[in-house]
């Protein structure tokens, strides 16, 4: 009885072993590692010229990763950025690199890291998605979608049926990160 | 002697800090024990001031109601933005509550590249009843000056070193339209009088704001 058990544990780390593998061996892309979590663009006014998204970064990779750019669908041109608070000042600074050390997650959020979307074909409204393209320093690319939304404090919002919806969403966008 | 010596200290800072929180208490007599408000020591009268199209505000805005003042500029994507959500938030947990919102207005610094008609729109965007306004630099400064605000233009220069410099400083060609503000990202409290009283400094909790207004 205990010997079958073992002989099954071993069967399948075997099964599992080479199915490692089998996945790793193909490609060892730095962005296969990276996945995207709760990814939204803050809904703006029409009339204004700027809109700035938010998420979580994972690197589930054994390296530093460094992002050096970004893209979004519908806009002219977008930075990383960095808030923070300095003599009592709130500044915002371009980043020419974030970096996301090994097995660790960032976050991206209000008054912190974020990306700043600009020269907007039109603002883009809650409920949208923005797709957006990430370059790393090693040149590779992965992108995501980013839904709109005018707050993601859970607490607030106003539909809960339209914040899981916006889950899904996630989970999907991060499928999608992930299969790249 | 010397234990001597530490018994009249004690007693003298005791004299001392009775004293001081009477003076406080008599000077802002009229404000509820904050719990996240800075009161400010003696309320700060502010100076005459015009703003919005056709100069349409002035310090009567103020009359009969309190009113919270955030400065900002249209083109911020994050702090102002996220600001301006907050409010939101304590407006609907003061209206929940049913207690009575503040006016809020929201004044750009941004003048040149920001109009009143922008910023009407734009602060109704987070809240129906919120102001969006600017006007003559000189304006915004008799505020900006009364509130202690401080603010400068940005741009990351081609060493990608930011730089700083005040808002009236001309920028080379190539930033003149695409710099940043740094800015002063505290809340101001003005009372129906049209004084200064308080300030909510940063980072800014809705349910801790709401509580605070509440008791106005």
């Amino acid at each position: 009885m205990h010997k079958k058990q073992v002989t099954l544990k071993n069967a399948l780390r075997a099964v599992f072993a080479s199915l490692a593998l089998l996945t790793a061996c193909p490609v060892l892309a730095a962005t296969d590692g990276i996945m995207v979590k709760d990814a939204w663009v803050r809904a703006a006014p029409p009339s204004a010229t700027v809109q700035a998204g938010f998420f979580t970064l994972i690197n589930h990779n054994n390296e530093t990763i460094v992002l050096t750019a970004v893209a979004a669908e519908g806009f002219g041109h977008s930075e990383l950025h960095l808030s923070s608070k300095r003599d009592g000042v709130m500044v915002m600074e371009q980043q020419q690199q974030i970096t996301v050390p090994a097995d660790s997650a960032l976050q991206f959020k209000p008054g912190s890291y974020h990306i700043m979307l600009m020269q907007p074909a039109q603002i883009a409204a809650p409920g949208e998605l923005v797709k957006v393209s990430f370059t790393l320093a090693n040149g590779e690319t992965f992108s995501t979608e980013m839904t709109v939304k005018r707050d993601n404090n859970k607490a607030m919002m106003d539909h809960s049926k339209m914040k899981h919806g916006a889950m899904q969403h996630h989970k999907m966008a991060t499928e999608q990160t992930t299969a790249h | 002697m010397q234990k001597n010596t530490l018994v009249i200290s004690a007693i003298l800072l005791a004299f001392a800090l009775v004293g001081g929180v009477a003076v406080r208490q008599l000077s802002t007599s009229s404000l509820p024990e904050f719990i996240t408000a800075y009161a400010q020591p003696e309320a700060i009268v502010l100076p005459a001031f015009k703003l919005g199209e056709q100069d349409q505000f002035s310090n009567s805005l103020f009359n009969d109601k309190w009113s919270l003042i955030f400065f900002g500029y249209g083109s911020c994507p994050d702090v102002c933005p996220t600001e301006l959500y907050n409010l939101n938030n304590v407006a609907k947990i003061l209206t929940a509550a049913g207690k009575t919102m503040p006016q809020v207005l929201f004044i750009s610094v941004d003048s040149k590249r920001d109009s009143n008609e922008m910023l009407r729109t734009y602060a109704r965007f987070y809240n129906d009843d919120f102001l969006g306004m600017t006007g003559d630099s000189s304006e915004v400064d008799k505020l900006v000056a009364s509130f202690g605000v401080i603010y400068e233009k940005t741009f990351m220069a081609n060493n990608g070193q930011y730089v700083a410099v005040p808002y009236t400083s001309p920028l080379p060609p190539e930033h003149a339209s695409s710099y940043l503000i740094n800015h002063s990202s505290r809340v101001y409290l003005v009372n129906p009088q049209g004084k200064y009283v308080a300030a909510f400094a940063p980072p800014h909790s809705a349910e801790k704001m709401a509580a605070d207004l509440a008791k106005l």
